[in-house]
C-alpha cells in the first residue's frame, strides 16, 4: 500500500512538471513556407531568406521559408499536391492574369482585397487588374516585368541608329541592318512559346482595344484586326528581317547578340539575366528601347508581365501569411525586394535609384508618358487557349501560307474553351 | 490448414508492393480517364469524352502516327543494325575494342544523349552544320530540330547511336552460343553465305530476336526523354509522340483526365502489339 502511494505521487509529480514546462515553453511558430520554381540564374530562395530576416527584424512576425522546386513541372505538380492536401503551404508563387481562375473557382486562394485596398495609392490600378478575378483581388505582387526591344548598341552606333519613335523608322532600322548584314530581329519556334511574342507584340500595336477584347472572348481569332496584324508579321518576315526560327532563345541568341550578329531581341526586361550569364553587359553591350505602334491609333503601349504570390484559403497560417502580405506590399519591402533580384519593385513609392540607369529610363519613360500597360499573352486569356495556341503560332511561323487555316484554329480552339469556362 | 496457407503469406508483401505500387494507379488512371480531374480539387464524370476528342483531335492523330513512324525506325535501324554489327564484329581482330566502343553510348543516360546531340543539330552553333560549312557545303545545312519532319529522322538518329550497342550485344550471344555442327553440315553441302544466313542462322536466332524486337518495340512506344530534350515535341507539336502527348497534357496542361485517357490508349496499344508478336514467334517456334 505505501509503496503504491509513492508510486502515484511519483508520477502525478512528473505529469504536473512536464506540464508546467511545457506550458512555460514558448510555442515553436514554424516559418512559413513559400512555394517557388525560380531557381537557377533566377535564384530566388537566398533572395527570399534575405526578405524574411528583414521582416522578422522589423516586425518581429513569422519568417519565411523559400521551397524551391528544380523545375516548373516538378513545382505544378508539387504545388497541386499540397493545395488538395488538408494544410497547404500558405505561400507560392503562380502566373497572373487567366492562370489564377482554377484556383479561385475552387476556392483554394485567399482573397487580399483588403491588403490591396490598404494600399491603393502606391500601384497603379492596371497592376492590380493583373492579380484580380472578377470585382476581387487574389494575389501579391512578387514582380514586374515589362516587354521590351533589346538592342545592340555597337551595332546600332556603327550604322549611326537610333531607337526609333515610329513605325516606318523602325522599318527603316530593320532595313539598314539587313543592307549591312546584320539580322534585325530574333525568332524562334524552339521550345513553344516564343512565337507568342510577335503576336502579341504586334497585335497590341495594332489595336490594345481588340487585343483586350480578344483576350476575354468577346472578339475573334477571324476578325479582321487579326489577319491585319499576321499581315504585318509576314511582311516583316517576307523582308528578311527575322532570324532563322531553329535558333534557340537561351542557346544561341544571348551568343549571336553579343557578337553583333542579330541586332535586337523581343523579349521581358528579366531576360537581362540570361544575357548577363552570357557575358553580355547592360548599358555597355545593349540597352531596350519601347516598340513604337504598327498604326498610330494604338497610342503608346507596353507589355506587363506581373509575377505573383499566392496566399493559401486553407492554409492554418493564412493569418500570418495576410500579415506577411500587407509589409510585403510596403515601399520600403518593394523596394527591397527589387534590389535583390534586379528587377522593378511594383510599389511606384518605392526607392528605384538602385535600378541600373537603362530600367530607370525605362520607367521614367512609362510612367511619365503614361504607357497603357496590357496584360502578357500568357495569363490574359484562359490558360487551355494560350496553350494551344503556341502549335499555331509556330505553325504560322513555319508556314506563313497557312495563315487562314490558323486562324480558323485559333477561333475553334477559343470558342471550345470560352464555352468551357462559361458553364 | 496452416501448410496450404504459409505459402501464400510469403507472396503477401511482394502482392502488396505490386497492388500499391502497379495495380492501384492503373486502377486510378483508368477512373481519371473518364473525368475532367485538373490535379485539384473537383472533378466530374465525363464518361467517353476525353476519349472521343482524342480520335478526332488532329494534333493527336500526328502523335500516333510519329510513334508508328518511331516504331517502323526503331526495328529497321537499332535491331537491324544490332544484327548487322553483331555479323561484322563477330570474330574479328580487336573484336572486343569494337564491341566496348559501340555498346559505350548505352551507359549514358537518354537526357544526356538528347542534350549532347541537341547541341550538335543546333542550327546555328551545331558541329554538323559548322562541319558542312567548313568542307563547302554550307548549302546542305539544315534546321535539323526545327523542321518537321527532319526533326524526327534526327531524334531517331541519336536514339539508334544510343541503342544498336545493346541489340548487338545480344545477337552476339545468339550467335555465340549457336551450335556450329549445322552450320558446318550446310556449307559442305555447298550453301552459299546468303542462303546459311537466311536458312539457318536467322532461324537459330529466333529466340533472341524475339527478345530484341519486343524489347524494342515496346521501347519505341514509350520513348519520351530523347524526344523531351531535344524537341519537346515542336515545333508547333509536331514531332510529339503519344508519350509526350501524355505528358503534356497530364503535367504541363493539367488536363490530367484527357492525359490519363492517353496513357490507356498507350497501354492497350503496346500490349496489343507485344502479345500479337510474341504469340506469333510462339506459333512459328511450335511449327
Amino acid at each position: 500500500m505505501k509503496r503504491l502511494r509513492t508510486v502515484f505521487v511519483r508520477t502525478a509529480f512528473l505529469v504536473a512538471a512536464s506540464v508546467i514546462l511545457f506550458a512555460a515553453t514558448p510555442a515553436y511558430t514554424a516559418p512559413l513556407t513559400l512555394m517557388h520554381d525560380k531557381g537557377g540564374d533566377v535564384g530566388w530562395t537566398s533572395r527570399l531568406e534575405e526578405m524574411s530576416k528583414t521582416y522578422v527584424d522589423q516586425t518581429g512576425g513569422v519568417g519565411i521559408a523559400p521551397t524551391e522546386f528544380p523545375s516548373t513541372d516538378a513545382f505544378m505538380t508539387a504545388l497541386r499536391a499540397s493545395l488538395s492536401s488538408p494544410d497547404p503551404s500558405p505561400l507560392f508563387t503562380w502566373w497572373a492574369g487567366h492562370r489564377l481562375d482554377e484556383f479561385v473557382s475552387e476556392g483554394l486562394v485567399a482573397n487580399v482585397s483588403a491588403v490591396w485596398d490598404k494600399h491603393k495609392s502606391e500601384y497603379s490600378p492596371g497592376l492590380r487588374k493583373a492579380y484580380m478575378v472578377g470585382k476581387d483581388t487574389f494575389a501579391i505582387p512578387a514582380g514586374i516585368a515589362y516587354w521590351v526591344m533589346f538592342y545592340n548598341t555597337k551595332v546600332f552606333a556603327a550604322y549611326n541608329l537610333k531607337p526609333p519613335e515610329t513605325w516606318d523608322q523602325f522599318l527603316k532600322v530593320c532595313a539598314t541592318l539587313k543592307a549591312n548584314g546584320v539580322v534585325p530581329m530574333a525568332e524562334s519556334v524552339q521550345g513553344g512559346w516564343p512565337p507568342m511574342v510577335q503576336f502579341m507584340e504586334f497585335l497590341v500595336r495594332t489595336d490594345p482595344d481588340f487585343y483586350e477584347s480578344l483576350m476575354e472572348g468577346k472578339a475573334k481569332y477571324t476578325d479582321p484586326q487579326v489577319r491585319e496584324m499576321f499581315r504585318s508579321w509576314r511582311k516583316l518576315m517576307d523582308a528578311g528581317y527575322f532570324s532563322d526560327s531553329a535558333t534557340d532563345l537561351f542557346a544561341d541568341f544571348p551568343r549571336l547578340f553579343g557578337a553583333g550578329k542579330i541586332a535586337m531581341i523581343d523579349m521581358g526586361t528579366w531576360y537581362t539575366s540570361v544575357l548577363s550569364a552570357a557575358g553580355v553587359k547592360l548599358g555597355e553591350d545593349y540597352d531596350f528601347f519601347l516598340i513604337p505602334p504598327i498604326n498610330p491609333k494604338a497610342g503608346k503601349v507596353v507589355i506587363v508581365e506581373a509575377t505573383p504570390i499566392l496566399i493559401s484559403e486553407k492554409s492554418a497560417d493564412k493569418q500570418a501569411a495576410l500579415k506577411f502580405a500587407d509589409w510585403w506590399m510596403s515601399p520600403g519591402a518593394q523596394a527591397q525586394w527589387g534590389k535583390l533580384i534586379g528587377q522593378f519593385p511594383s510599389n511606384s513609392k518605392s526607392d528605384m535609384s538602385f535600378l541600373e540607369k537603362p530600367f530607370q529610363t525605362l520607367i521614367a519613360k512609362i510612367n511619365g508618358e503614361k504607357y497603357r500597360q496590357v496584360n502578357r499573352f500568357w495569363e490574359a486569356t484562359l490558360p487551355d487557349i494560350a496553350s494551344d495556341a503556341l502549335a499555331q503560332f509556330g505553325e504560322f511561323v513555319l508556314h506563313p501560307d497557312n495563315v487562314d487555316a490558323v486562324m480558323k484554329t485559333l477561333q475553334a480552339n477559343a470558342e471550345k474553351y470560352w464555352a468551357k469556362a462559361k458553364k | 490448414m496452416w501448410r496450404k496457407v504459409t505459402p501464400y503469406l510469403y507472396l503477401v508483401p511482394a502482392l502488396a508492393f505490386v497492388g500499391f505500387f502497379l495495380l492501384a494507379p492503373m486502377v486510378r488512371t483508368l477512373l481519371y480517364s473518364f473525368t475532367d480531374y485538373r490535379g485539384l480539387v473537383s472533378m466530374n464524370i465525363v464518361w467517353l469524352e476525353n476519349y472521343v476528342a482524342f480520335f478526332n483531335d488532329p494534333v493527336f492523330l500526328r502523335s500516333f502516327l510519329n510513334t508508328l513512324v518511331w516504331v517502323a525506325a526503331t526495328l529497321a535501324f537499332p535491331v537491324l543494325g544490332g544484327l548487322l554489327l553483331a555479323l561484322l564484329v563477330r570474330g574479328i581482330r580487336l573484336e572486343e575494342l569494337y564491341k566496348f566502343v559501340i555498346f559505350l553510348p548505352l551507359t549514358i543516360s537518354f537526357v544526356t544523349t538528347g542534350i549532347i546531340w541537341g547541341w550538335m543539330f543546333s542550327f546555328q552553333l551545331g558541329v554538323i552544320n559548322r562541319l558542312l560549312e567548313a568542307v563547302g557545303l554550307a548549302s546542305f545545312r539544315q534546321p535539323w530540330l526545327a523542321q518537321y519532319p527532319l526533326n524526327n529522322f534526327s531524334m531517331i538518329l541519336a536514339w539508334t547511336w544510343q541503342s544498336t550497342g545493346l541489340n548487338m550485344v545480344l545477337f552476339l550471344m545468339g550467335l555465340t552460343t549457336m551450335p556450329n555442327e549445322p552450320l558446318e553440315a550446310a556449307m559442305i553441302d555447298g550453301a552459299s553465305r546468303a542462303t546459311l544466313f537466311r536458312r539457318i542462322v536467322l532461324p537459330m536466332l529466333r529466340p533472341i530476336t524475339t527478345v530484341v524486337v519486343g524489347i524494342a518495340l515496346i521501347n519505341s512506344f514509350k520513348v519520351f526523354d530523347l524526344i523531351y530534350v531535344m524537341t519537346n515535341g515542336g515545333p508547333a507539336r509536331k514531332s510529339e509522340v503519344l508519350a509526350i502527348t501524355m505528358f503534356r497534357e497530364s503535367f504541363t496542361e493539367y488536363r490530367m483526365g484527357y492525359g490519363a485517357a492517353i496513357a490507356i490508349i498507350l497501354a492497350i496499344l503496346i500490349l496489343a502489339v507485344s502479345t500479337i508478336y510474341v504469340r506469333q514467334m510462339a506459333l512459328k517456334e511450335e511449327r
